[in-house]
C-alpha cells in the first residue's frame, strides 16, 4: 500500500523521517531507511535542514523510492524560485517521487551559510497552489504540460505556536494550505498532549488527516535548546528532568516517545517520528507504543 | 511662536538692561565684559548694585516659576565692583558747539550730562549742595550705600569733560533766565525733595523733623543724637533709611508708623526685612493725629486705620474711630512724602494746567531748550527710573539740538512664560545668600551691611540665569529629522509644518539639540557656532604653534567652577569654555587630534551638579561615539577622556 | 526615506588611499534626517580622515561641502564647477545620490562612505526602521497597514511562517513578527477575515526601474 492509499484508508499512519548529510556519504542513510522500510508508512526527506547546506532531498527521495521505500520528498521555497520549482517538480515526478511536502523553509541566516540569498518567491501556499496547478497539467504560467505529474502534496503546522495571534494564524494558514491542496498534514514536535489535544479539537473539522510530530530526545540539553531555540517546541520540566537523571538516555527517549505515541493514537491519524539521527530507535518507539 | 522678545528682567528694566548678557559674562567669570555691558546704559552701575529696586528679580522666571529670581542687583554690584572699568572715554573736546546746562546732580542729572558729554556736547553741571549725587551723596546712608562708591562713578563722569558747579542754587545764584542765554539747551533735575508734611497740630514743634534734612544732616558727617525713643512716619525706603541709621545713632527704640499694611510698603521687603533684623519695629495702619508736647515733643498721638475696600485701587484710608492712642516719643522723623520745588521754575508749570511736560516721556517743556527729568518731572522714584529718565533727557536735548525727529521705539516684546510642564523639568537651584554684617554689629556703625558675592558665589548665582531667550534658533538647514525633538531633556522642540519649531521663550538653552542636530541647523543665542568654532581653531592653531603633538585640550563648562585635575603628564594644557559641555558635538572631541592633541579632556559636571537637565549623560554619550571613531583609526581612545574633580 | 550607515573608516581610507586632495559631500535629505550623511557627519568624517592621514604621513586635503539633495544632478550641478580641482569625492548619500554624483561630476571618481540600507521611517531617537521594500504592487490594504514584503524577513505574504516566538521574529531577535503586528492590527480594525484571503504570488519587479510621467 503506498503512502496515499494509507492516508486514504482509515489505517493509523507512521511515517519517520531521514536528513542528508553533508557530503556524498549516504550509505548510513539508506541503511536506516531500510530498517524503517517496513515499519513506517512513509519516510520524509529533509531539504537542508535548518538551512544547513547538504545533499539535496531530491536525489535522495530518488534512490528511496528506487528501493521501494515510499519518500516524502519535502521542498521548500528557500532556495528556488518558481521557475526552479515547478522544474524539480517535474524532475521529482520523473524520478519516481509521489509525495512531496510543501515548506517554505528557515531563513538561510539560521544556517551555515547565512550570507546566502533567501529566494522565497513562493511560500508554502503558493507552492502548495503551484503543485494542485501542475497536477492539472498546467504550470503556473498557465502553459501546458506535455505530460503532467499527479502529485500526493502535505503540508505542516506548528501546533505549539505562540498562543493568541500566533496560534491563530497557523490554524488560518493551514486551511489555505488545505484550500491550496495539501492531503495530508505532519505537525511540528508535540511534547504536551494535552495542548495537542486541544489543538486538534480546533482543527477537527479540516478533513485533512493530521500525523502528530514526535521528536526523540537525545538529553536534557537538547531539550532545553529546543525550548528556548525553536519555535512552538516546550519540553515539559518533567521530560527535561527525566533525561536528565536517567542512566539510560535512549530507554528514557524511547519511553518519553512512545508515550507521546499512545497518546496520539486517539488524537489524530498518525505520528511522524523525528529521529534525528537515533532513527535506529524508531522500532523500539513503535513497539513500545504498541503499533505492529 | 514669539522669535524675537526680550526676557522679561530686561523688560521690566527701565533702562532696558542686558541683564542676560552681563549675568552671562559673570558666570563665566568675565567681569569686564560684564561691566561692558552694563555700562552701555547705566553710568551708576556700582549704585544700582546696592540700591536698585530691581524689578528684573520680581520679574524673573526662574522666580516665577522654578524656585527663587537670580541675585540680579547683587550680581550686577559684583561686577561693578571687581571689573577693572575701562573709563569712557569722550571726546578730547566737545564736537559740538552747543553748550547745555544740566540743573541737579542726582542720578538724572548726571545721567544726562554723561550721555550729552558721550556725544560730544559741552556740558556744565549746577549743584545746590557742596557736593554732586544728589539722593544718591545726600539721601541715602552709607550703611547701604557708601560715599566713596557714588563718588568713584561721579569721577567717571566728570572725567569725561563734564563740568560742575556745586553750591549753586537755581533761584538765588542763578535764573532759568540765566541759563537760557548762556546754553543752547537746559536739563532741569532738581529731584523732588521738598517735604510733604501730615497736616496734624504740633509739626512744629522741636523733635520733629524732615527726613530729607535728617539724612543729609547725616551724609554730611552729623551725628545728631534723636533721643531714646524715635518714631519714623512713612512707608517708603525713606522711612527705613531713617529708622535704622536712628539705630545706629544710639536710638533705644524706634519704630516706623505706617498707614496702611505691610504689603502696600512701597520699601522693598528686603530693607523691611534688615530693619526688623536690626531690632527696627513696624505699626502698620497706623496715623498720626497730633504731636504733643511743650516746645519739644513729647508725645504722638495716633489712630488705627482701615482700608475701605469700595474705593478703587489701594482703595481709600478711614480712621478706626475711638482707636487714638498716644505713643511717648523723642523725636519724630516725617518721610511722608516730597515733591519737587517748582517755585524757581514756576513759569514752566504756569500753562497746561499746571503740567510741566508738552510730550509725555519728551521730558520736553513749552520753553525752546528746557527740558525736565528725573524725580523732578516724576515724583519720588528710585535710582534706575532716574537714570532712565536722564537718559532720554540726554536723547531728547540731542534730538532737539540737531532737528533730529523722535524716533518711535516700539514696545519691546516680552517673552512668553514658562510653561509649568518646562519649568517642572529645570534642575532646582537655590539662591546664593547675599554676605551681610552680622547684625550685633552693624548696627554699632555706618559700615555697608551687605558684603556681595566672591568670585566664586557669584558665578554660581549667575549660572542659575536661565538665559531666556538665548537658546536655540534653528535654520533654514533644518532637514526635519526632529532628532530635536527627541533630545531635548526639556521637550521644547516641536515637529513644525515646514521644520523643527522650538520656542525661544520655553528653551533652556541647554544647546543639547545643537550638538546632536546632524544638519548643524540649530543655532544658539549664548554662542553661536560660527564664534565657538572659531574659538576652537585659534585655541588649536596656538597649541599646535607651541606644543605640537604634545597638549592636551580641555574642554570646560562656563557655569561650572570646579577645576579639573592637574595634567599629570607635564604636557602644556589649553582650556576652551562653552556655556555648557552638552551642547558639543562629536567633531569638536576629534577636531583636536586632528590637530595633533596629545590628549582631550571634557570637564564635565557629575550629573547631580549640572545646570541642565542630561547633559552630563550627553557629555558621556558624544565622548562614547567619538572615542568608537578613534578606535576606527587605530587611535587609543583613552587619550579622550571626561575628568572630573 | 533612505537609510544608510557610515561604512567602516577603514574601508572608507581604503578607498581614498591613492588619492590627494578630496571632497566629502553630503545630503542634506534623507541621510541628513538618518544621522548618517549631513553636514554634521561631513564633519566629523573629515575630521577623522584628516586626523588619519596625519597618523600615516598622508597629504590628504580635504574639504566638505552637504548638497540640498545628491540625487538630483540640478543639485550637484551647483558644485561641478568646484570640483575639478579635487582627485575624488567621498559621497555621504545614498546609492541614489553617489551615483547621480557620478554621472554629474563626469570624470571624478565618486567614492561611496556610506552604505544603504533600507527604505524607512524613525523609530525613537537614533532609530530607523525598514517599512517598505519598494515591490511595485502595494497590499497595505490587505495587511492592516504592516508590510509583510518589508518587515516579514522572508516577505511572506500569506501568512506567518510559525517560527516566531513570543512575537519576535526567529531571524531577528528584537524585531517584531510583521504578521504578528498584522493580526494585531487587523483585530482593532475588526478585519481578521483580511487574512483568509490568499496571496498570489507576485510578479517580481524587473530592475532598473523606471518611472515617466506622461506630459
Amino acid at each position: 500500500m503506498g503512502f496515499k492509499e494509507a492516508v486514504e484508508s482509515e489505517k493509523f499512519l507512521v511515517t519517520a523521517e531521514v536528513g542528508p548529510g553533508k557530503g556524498t556519504e549516504i550509505q548510513g542513510l539508506l541503511e536506516d531507511a531500510e530498517l524503517l522500510k517496513d515499519r513506517v508508512d512513509a519516510i520524509n526527506v529533509t531539504d537542508l535542514q535548518s538551512s544547513v547546506m547538504r545533499l539535496g532531498s531530491l536525489a535522495v527521495s530518488h534512490i528511496l523510492a528506487d528501493k521501494g521505500i515510499e519518500p516524502v520528498y519535502q521542498l521548500t521555497c528557500r532556495d528556488r524560485n518558481r521557475l526552479a520549482l515547478q522544474s524539480d517538480l517535474l524532475s521529482a515526478w520523473v524520478l519516481g517521487i509521489k509525495n512531496v511536502l510543501a515548506l517554505t523553509g528557515d531563513h538561510p541566516v539560521l544556517g551555515d551559510h547565512p550570507e546566502a540569498m533567501p529566494v522565497f518567491d513562493l511560500d508554502s501556499v503558493s507552492l502548495l497552489q503551484t503543485i494542485k496547478t501542475m497536477n492539472s497539467g498546467h504550470d503556473l504560467a498557465g502553459n501546458e504540460f506535455n505530460g503532467a505529474p499527479d502529485f500526493f502534496p502535505g503540508a505542516v503546522v506548528n501546533p505549539g505556536a505562540d498562543a493568541g495571534a500566533g496560534l491563530e494564524m497557523q490554524i488560518i494558514k493551514l486551511e489555505k494550505k488545505i484550500e491550496a491542496g495539501a492531503r495530508f498534514i505532519q505537525t511540528q514536535g508535540v511534547f504536551d498532549l494535552n495542548s495537542f489535544e486541544k489543538f486538534m479539537k480546533r482543527v477537527e473539522g479540516f478533513k485533512v488527516p493530521v500525523l502528530g510530530g514526535v521528536i526523540m530526545l537525545k538529553s536534557a540539553g537538547m531539550a532545553r535548546f529546543m525550548n528556548s531555540k525553536v519555535a512552538g517546541i516546550s519540553v515539559p520540566e518533567a521530560q527535561i528532568k527525566a533525561m536528565a537523571e536517567t542512566k539510560d538516555k535512549v530507554r528514557t527517549s524511547v519511553e518519553i516517545a512512545s508515550g507521546l505515541v499512545r497518546g496520539m493514537k486517539d488524537m489524530c491519524r498518525g505520528v511522524h517520528i523525528m529521529a534525528i539521527g537515533w532513527e535506529k530507535k524508531v522500532p523500539m518507539v513503535l513497539e513500545e507504543a504498541g503499533l505492529k | 511662536m514669539i522669535v524675537n522678545a526680550v526676557p522679561p528682567c530686561q523688560a521690566a528694566c527701565p533702562i532696558q538692561m542686558d541683564v542676560q548678557g552681563y549675568v552671562a559674562a559673570i558666570s563665566r567669570g568675565d567681569l569686564q565684559e560684564a561691566d561692558r555691558i552694563i555700562r552701555r546704559t547705566n553710568p551708576f552701575p556700582s549704585v544700582c548694585g546696592r540700591i536698585c529696586t530691581r524689578e528684573c528679580e520680581f520679574v524673573c522666571r526662574r522666580g516665577q516659576k522654578v524656585d527663587e529670581p537670580v541675585a540680579i542687583r547683587v550680581l550686577k554690584r559684583f561686577a561693578a565692583d571687581r571689573a577693572e572699568s575701562v573709563v569712557p572715554c569722550g571726546p578730547e573736546k566737545p564736537y559740538y558747539e552747543e553748550r547745555i546746562a544740566v540743573v541737579g546732580s542726582g542720578p538724572a542729572g548726571l545721567t544726562a550730562a554723561h550721555d550729552l558729554a558721550l556725544l560730544g556736547y559741552g556740558v556744565t553741571v549746577f549743584e545746590a549742595e557742596d557736593e554732586l549725587g544728589g539722593m544718591m551723596t545726600r539721601g541715602i546712608p552709607g550703611y547701604r550705600l557708601p560715599l566713596e562708591v557714588v563718588r568713584k562713578e561721579i569721577e567717571r563722569i566728570l572725567s569725561l569733560g563734564v563740568e560742575a558747579r556745586t553750591s549753586q542754587v537755581l533761584g538765588r545764584d542763578f535764573t532759568l533766565h540765566d541759563l537760557r542765554e548762556e546754553y543752547q539747551a537746559v536739563f532741569l533735575a532738581m529731584g523732588s525733595e521738598k517735604s510733604f508734611c501730615p497736616d496734624c497740630r504740633g509739626v512744629d514743634l522741636s523733635g520733629v523733623l524732615t527726613a530729607v534734612d535728617f539724612l543729609k544732616d547725616i551724609s554730611r558727617g552729623e551725628r545728631p543724637d534723636p533721643g531714646e525713643k524715635v518714631v519714623v512716619i512713612g512707608g517708603g525706603h525713606t522711612a527705613i533709611d531713617v529708622a535704622r541709621t536712628c539705630l545706629r545713632l544710639g536710638a533705644g527704640e524706634v519704630s516706623v508708623v505706617y498707614r496702611r499694611t505691610i504689603d502696600e510698603m512701597p520699601a522693598g521687603m528686603d530693607q523691611v526685612e534688615e530693619a526688623q533684623e536690626e531690632g527696627v519695629a513696624f505699626r502698620f495702619v497706623t496715623a498720626p493725629v497730633e504731636f504733643l508736647g511743650v516746645k519739644t515733643v513729647e508725645k504722638m498721638r495716633c489712630v488705627k486705620m482701615k482700608v475701605d475696600k469700595s474705593c478703587k485701587g489701594k482703595g481709600s484710608l478711614v480712621c478706626v474711630e475711638g482707636s487714638e492712642f498716644d505713643i511717648k516719643v523723642d523725636s519724630i522723623i516725617l518721610a511722608t512724602g516730597y515733591g519737587p520745588r517748582t517755585e524757581p521754575v514756576q513759569e514752566l508749570f504756569d500753562s497746561l494746567d499746571g503740567k510741566v511736560e508738552i510730550k509725555d516721556g519728551s521730558g520736553a517743556t513749552n520753553m525752546a531748550g528746557v527740558f525736565v527729568g528725573g524725580d523732578f518731572l516724576s515724583g519720588p522714584t528710585s535710582v534706575v527710573q532716574a537714570i532712565a529718565s536722564g537718559r532720554t533727557g540726554a536723547d531728547s536735548i540731542h534730538r532737539y539740538l540737531r532737528s533730529l525727529a523722535p524716533v518711535d521705539t516700539p514696545e519691546p516684546v516680552v517673552l512668553d512664560d514658562l510653561d509649568d510642564q518646562v519649568a517642572a523639568l529645570v534642575p532646582r537651584a537655590q539662591r546664593r545668600k547675599i554676605p551681610a554684617l552680622p547684625v550685633e554689629e552693624r548696627i554699632k556703625n555706618f559700615e555697608e551691611v551687605e558684603l556681595g558675592y566672591t568670585l566664586e558665589e557669584a558665578r554660581a548665582e549667575a549660572g542659575r540665569c536661565l538665559n531666556c531667550s538665548a537658546g536655540a534658533v534653528v535654520s533654514y538647514e533644518c532637514a526635519s529629522c526632529l532628532n530635536c525633538v527627541l533630545v531635548c531633556p526639556y521637550e521644547v522642540p516641536r515637529p513644525g509644518a515646514e521644520r523643527a519649531e522650538i520656542d525661544i521663550s520655553q528653551c533652556q538653552a541647554c544647546g543639547i539639540c545643537a550638538g546632536q542636530c546632524p544638519a548643524a541647523a540649530i543655532d544658539l543665542g549664548l554662542d553661536p557656532r560660527e564664534k565657538h568654532r572659531e574659538i576652537l581653531r585659534e585655541v588649536l592653531d596656538r597649541a599646535g604653534r607651541e606644543a605640537p603633538g604634545a597638549f592636551v585640550l580641555q574642554f570646560m563648562c562656563d557655569f561650572r567652577q570646579s577645576r579639573v585635575p592637574p595634567s599629570e603628564s607635564g604636557k602644556a594644557v589649553y582650556q576652551v569654555f562653552r556655556p555648557g559641555l552638552g551642547r558639543m558635538d562629536v567633531y569638536e572631541l576629534l577636531a583636536p587630534f586632528q590637530a595633533g592633541a596629545a590628549a582631550v579632556q571634557v570637564a564635565a559636571c557629575r550629573d547631580q551638579d549640572c545646570k541642565f537637565k542630561d547633559c552630563a549623560g550627553w557629555v558621556r554619550k558624544n565622548v562614547k561615539r567619538a572615542a568608537r571613531v578613534m578606535d576606527d583609526l587605530g587611535l587609543d581612545p583613552g587619550q579622550l577622556s571626561i575628568v572630573q574633580e | 526615506m533612505m537609510v544608510a550607515e557610515a561604512k567602516p573608516l577603514a574601508e572608507i581610507q581604503g578607498m581614498i588611499q591613492g588619492y590627494r586632495k578630496i571632497l566629502i559631500a553630503g545630503c542634506g535629505t534623507c541621510v541628513t534626517v538618518c544621522l548618517s550623511g549631513g553636514a554634521q557627519q561631513v564633519e566629523i568624517l573629515a575630521a577623522s580622515l584628516r586626523t588619519a592621514g596625519k597618523q600615516q604621513g598622508l597629504a590628504w586635503e580635504i574639504n566638505e561641502e552637504t548638497q540640498l539633495r545628491q540625487c538630483d544632478p540640478m543639485f550637484v550641478q551647483q558644485i561641478r564647477d568646484r570640483t575639478g580641482e579635487y582627485d575624488a569625492v567621498l559621497s555621504m548619500a545614498c546609492g541614489a545620490g553617489v551615483q547621480t554624483m557620478a554621472e554629474t561630476l563626469g570624470d571624478i571618481p565618486v567614492l561611496p562612505a556610506l552604505d544603504t540600507l533600507f527604505f524607512g521611517g524613525a523609530d525613537g531617537q537614533g532609530g530607523f526602521v525598514e517599512l517598505c521594500a519598494a515591490c511595485g504592487q502595494c497590499i497595505l490594504s490587505r495587511t492592516g497597514g504592516v508590510c509583510p514584503v518589508a518587515r516579514c524577513a522572508k516577505g511572506l505574504t500569506d501568512g506567518p511562517c510559525g517560527g516566531a516566538q513570543a512575537g519576535k521574529c526567529e531571524v531577528a531577535k528584537d524585531t517584531p513578527c510583521a504578521w504578528q503586528l498584522i493580526y494585531v492590527r487587523l483585530l482593532r480594525l475588526g478585519q481578521l477575515h483580511l487574512l483568509k484571503e490568499s496571496t498570489p504570488p507576485k510578479a517580481r519587479r524587473v530592475h532598473p526601474a523606471r518611472l515617466v510621467r506622461e506630459g
